[in-house]
């Protein structure tokens, strides 16, 4: 009966996972949806993505939902829609869509009445259409004509420093803010207390994003370092990058091989979020590429230089002043390439200074045999 | 699945198969069913085979399970089978594969896609109304209406007078009895355990106990059960601040209105009304009782800003109990019914205008726990309420206090029970060994006896199933 | 054959147990469906309720409350 100690007397604790945001970044990039109209056109795709968002909403009453497109020229949100700055302080970001599709020029969906659909559902449908639309509509030729590939490192910095905003949001520890403050008072129950379980999905279509080396591994490292997996489903082209970025963050990574069923990899492979993955077994890249990308042509290379100060990787040894490109430190590669990894001189130096300073020192770590002639 | 839900989820998985499938009818109990009774994994699964255009096959299901989480496997599967959910089928080479019951997955589809056209997540009313009313004057009303309720069940038995209970409802009244959250004796009203229990739980919980006693008493009424049980999921789906139109409703659900608006669920500015309202006690049936649902979550509210109910209710009370280690209790409050709750198993002093205080005592723990409230009951209300200062240590409440109401408890309680079956006479070590592994994976494992081969469990179906099937194998093997 | 026995599972430490054990005996044995082990006994469903009322009388009857008077002197 004394079954009372330590353990009996916890905090009452949370019966369900903790609430989980999920942020798609979607690949909106015209050239490389043109190549797959034929398998899975891109409305198709929004279509699937868009069961997808409401399959993650109904698997959590406090699930939350952000989805930015990586367009050609920019990077943005397609919801919660972009709020232009207002009196109100906090968070009311997300509320304020329905608003926001009012005063657009043309409403192109609007929330109707219907009665079939569950009315979460509607109004974020609807903030991502018209916010999608509106982003096409802005796109024009000279856009396209720019680049044929995409904003991937922008939209991964967009998707972090949301899920960075939101966590702190949910966190406990936000006394310090007034409105956070009363924020976390308002209720009495815990489960606010839980922190918010967070994860990216980039559905990518374009291949050859090493252009975007630099802020893709920067997003990796932050990504990395709040423990944020980063889950691809890559449905055209292949990139190193992405694979790394999966790799790296413990998410997953898949290449269908037939994308026209995007949506049950989708809900197989991705819905489950971190609590549920802890239970079960999900799919990661096999091998994964791990070569960098130079920072002067943006090119995978096998082998390249690195500049001895800010570790940036180049393809070739011509350098401009033999200036590194990043950090602007003297760095002149062409004479590493000029002379040839000179061991034996260097050894020479080494025996000399070994024997003459200290015999003591470990010197049979230095290549053995060459060092005993000279106490004989 | 929150723990309001768990007793809604108790009462569906008593229902018999037709039931089901008639309530998987329609897309809007089927998306709340899903949304709010399943676990996480059973959630998973759904999704996983939602889409799936064959059977999942058995081995693709264990195989995608890490070996180690073989238990909430087994218990999502239990309950998904247990709601008639999955069905297990076997193919010509007897490889056993699991699929969703295709009403269900073409209701959820449609939930998921907003196809269809079932109409079942409510009509608006389109009509112009003169006079729409304000999500805060909803709030108010179902606040009132609840906490009446609620004042009507604690007010008498810790001695308010008799002027208790008058603005609630005879209908009410009688559910109230029909469900033994009260009884009269003697003339006298008094409150029973499953009472006190009603009373500590969180409001979304106290709505689900109230509505399920409500559904037992509907068939005797003559109300279809998955009218009701329709109705009310869809309900739960409705946006706060909205009127929608009653003419879609059918003769069970226009009657079922009138007592809804007498819980407060739902607001009509006349009996004989077109439209009504729901209340935000109707909205958050089937959203987490949890906190992000009403303040920071945009979605489980539609967007409708303004204090939830919850707050709405604890304006007053959001954290305002302070319990010091030396036992006194503080709580910053002047609602009667809060009070009412403290003096349940508190010893109130003092009483001030914005304040009583007062001293957890043996006395009055040991009364408390007599009439029927557990210790854990006083702890979880106690820490569900406790000031935003004490929020900041935890646990919330100082540890010397919890410890104490449950050693105080145990005095008076100097035996644990459990209802359930005594298994025993197994014939083989092995078989023995096998069935008190799957009732442990199940969960219904309370005390075994390794010696004497047997073990006591707390629910029989489960282990009866296991028991047939591995009945069937010997036969077929021997 | 496996048997299934309906009841209800008392878990009490030894000594409750033993008043529990006399509380049957005086009863004709009305209670206790099977004795388990020293804190385990299986007890008739629907006598679980008279069963712990007898024992709270005992128990009133047998102990003294060593706290009662510190505590209503605090008080």
């Amino acid at each position: 009966m004394n079954d009372i100690d330590g353990t009996v007397r916890t905090v009452v604790k949370d019966e369900g996972p903790p609430p989980s945001l999920l942020t798609i970044v979607l690949d909106t990039n015209p050239h490389a949806w043109a190549h797959l109209s034929s398998t899975l056109p891109l409305s198709t795709a929004l279509a699937n993505i868009l069961v997808f968002i409401n399959a993650h909403l109904a698997s959590g009453n406090a699930n939350c939902v952000a989805v930015i497109a990586s367009h050609s020229h920019k990077a943005c949100f397609l919801y919660p829609s972009p709020t232009p700055p207002s009196p109100q302080p906090h968070h009311g970001a997300s509320n304020g869509e329905v608003e926001m599709n009012g005063p657009a020029d043309r409403p192109i969906y609007s929330v109707s009445d219907n009665p079939n659909k569950y009315r979460p559902f509607a109004t974020i449908e609807t903030a991502i259409l018209n916010n999608f639309a509106k982003l096409i509509d802005e796109t024009d030729e000279a856009h396209l004509s720019a680049t044929p590939t995409t904003l991937i490192g922008g939209a991964l910095s967009l998707a972090l420093s949301f899920i960075n905003k939101s966590t702190i949001h949910h966190s406990p520890t936000s006394t310090h803010a007034d409105a956070l403050l009363s924020l976390a008072d308002a209720d009495g129950k815990h489960s606010e207390r839980t922190t918010l379980t967070s994860r990216i999905l980039i559905v990518s279509v374009s291949g050859d994003l090493a252009n975007q080396y630099i802020p893709m591994m920067n997003s990796i490292f932050a990504a990395q370092r709040k423990r944020v997996p980063i889950d691809i489903i890559k449905l055209a082209g292949d990139t190193v990058l992405l694979q790394q970025a999966s790799d790296a963050t413990g998410g997953v990574y898949m290449k269908p091989e037939r994308p026209e069923g995007l949506l049950q990899y989708l809900m197989m492979g991705f819905l489950p979020d971190a609590f549920a993955r802890k239970t079960l077994i999900m799919p990661s890249a096999g091998g994964v590429d791990f070569r960098a990308a130079c920072f002067c042509h943006r090119k995978v290379v096998d082998i390249g230089y690195v500049c001895s100060v800010c570790l940036s990787i180049f393809c070739e040894p011509t350098l401009p002043d033999n200036l590194c490109m990043t950090c602007g430190s003297y760095l002149s590669l062409r004479s590493a390439q000029m002379n040839p990894p000179a061991l034996i001189p260097r050894k020479k130096k080494k025996k000399r200074r070994a024997g003459g300073t200290d015999s003591a020192t470990p010197g049979g770590s230095t290549p053995a045999g060459s060092s005993t002639p000279m106490h004989g | 699945m929150s723990a309001s839900s768990s007793q809604a989820l108790e009462y569906l998985e008593q229902l018999p198969v037709q039931t089901h499938r008639k309530l998987y009818e329609q897309p809007s109990t089927v998306l709340a069913i899903f949304r709010c009774m399943l676990p996480q994994m059973a959630k998973t699964i759904v999704m996983a085979m939602l889409y799936m255009p064959t059977p999942f096959p058995a081995g693709g299901l264990d195989a995608w399970f890490r070996p180690e989480a073989t238990k909430v496997k087994k218990e999502a599967l239990y309950i998904l089978e247990k709601l008639h959910i999955t069905v297990l089928t076997q193919d010509a080479s007897r490889q056993s594969a699991c699929s969703l019951y295709s009403g269900f997955a073409k209701s959820l589809r449609q939930a998921l896609e907003g196809s269809g056209s079932h109409r079942s997540f409510g009509v608006p009313s389109n009509k112009p109304e003169p006079n729409k009313v304000s999500i805060q004057f909803l709030d108010e009303y179902a606040q009132r209406q609840w906490e009446n309720i609620l004042f009507y069940m604690v007010g008498s038995t810790v001695g308010f007078g008799s002027s208790v209970g008058q603005e609630v409802g005879k209908g009410t009244k009688s559910l109230l009895e029909a469900g033994d959250f009260v009884r009269m004796s003697h003339g006298k009203m008094n409150i029973t355990r499953t009472g006190f229990s009603f009373v500590l739980q969180d409001t979304n919980a106290q709505v689900w106990s109230l509505l399920i006693e409500y559904l037992r008493h509907a068939s005797q009424l003559g109300m279809s059960e998955t009218d009701v049980l329709n109705f009310l999921f869809m309900l739960g789906s409705l946006e706060l601040g909205q009127d929608y139109s009653t003419d879609t409703l059918s003769p069970t659900q226009k009657q079922m209105l009138e007592d809804l608006t007498a819980f407060g669920i739902v607001y009509r500015s006349s009996k004989t009304s077109s439209t009504f309202y729901p209340t935000r006690l109707a909205v958050t049936l089937t959203s987490d009782s949890g906190a992000l649902s009403t303040t920071t979550d945009p979605l489980a509210t539609g967007g409708a800003s303004g204090p939830g109910l919850r707050s709405g209710r604890d304006a007053t009370a959001t954290g305002f109990i302070i319990v010091e280690t030396n036992y006194r209790l503080y709580a910053y409050t002047s609602s009667l019914l809060q009070i009412a709750v403290l003096s349940l198993f508190t010893h109130l002093t003092t009483r001030f205008p914005n304040l009583v205080s007062g001293k957890l005592t043996r006395a009055s723990i040991s009364r408390a726990v007599r009439t029927g409230i557990s210790s854990d009951q006083i702890i979880s209300y106690l820490s569900a309420h406790c000031h935003s200062q004490m929020q900041k240590t935890t646990p919330f409440l100082p540890e010397t206090v919890t410890d104490q109401i449950r050693l105080w408890e145990m005095e008076g309680e100097r035996v644990v029970t459990s209802n359930g079956y005594l298994m025993k006479e197994f014939p083989s070590e092995k078989e023995y060994r096998d069935v008190v592994r799957y009732a442990e994976d199940v969960g219904v494992l309370v005390w075994k006896d390794d010696a004497n081969r047997r073990f006591f469990i707390n629910g029989i179906e489960q282990i009866q199933g296991f028991l047939k099937r591995e009945a069937e194998k010997r036969k077929q093997r021997g | 054959m496996v048997k299934a026995v309906r009841g209800t599972l008392v878990k009490c430490d030894a000594s409750i147990k033993a008043m529990l054990v006399d509380i049957d005996n005086r009863n004709n044995n009305d209670f206790i469906i099977e004795d388990l082990d020293e804190e385990h006994l299986l007890v008739k469903e629907t006598k679980v309720a008279t069963l712990k009322a007898q024992l709270n009388q005992m128990l009133k009857e047998r102990l003294k409350d060593p706290e009662k008077e510190v505590s209503d002197a605090e008080d």
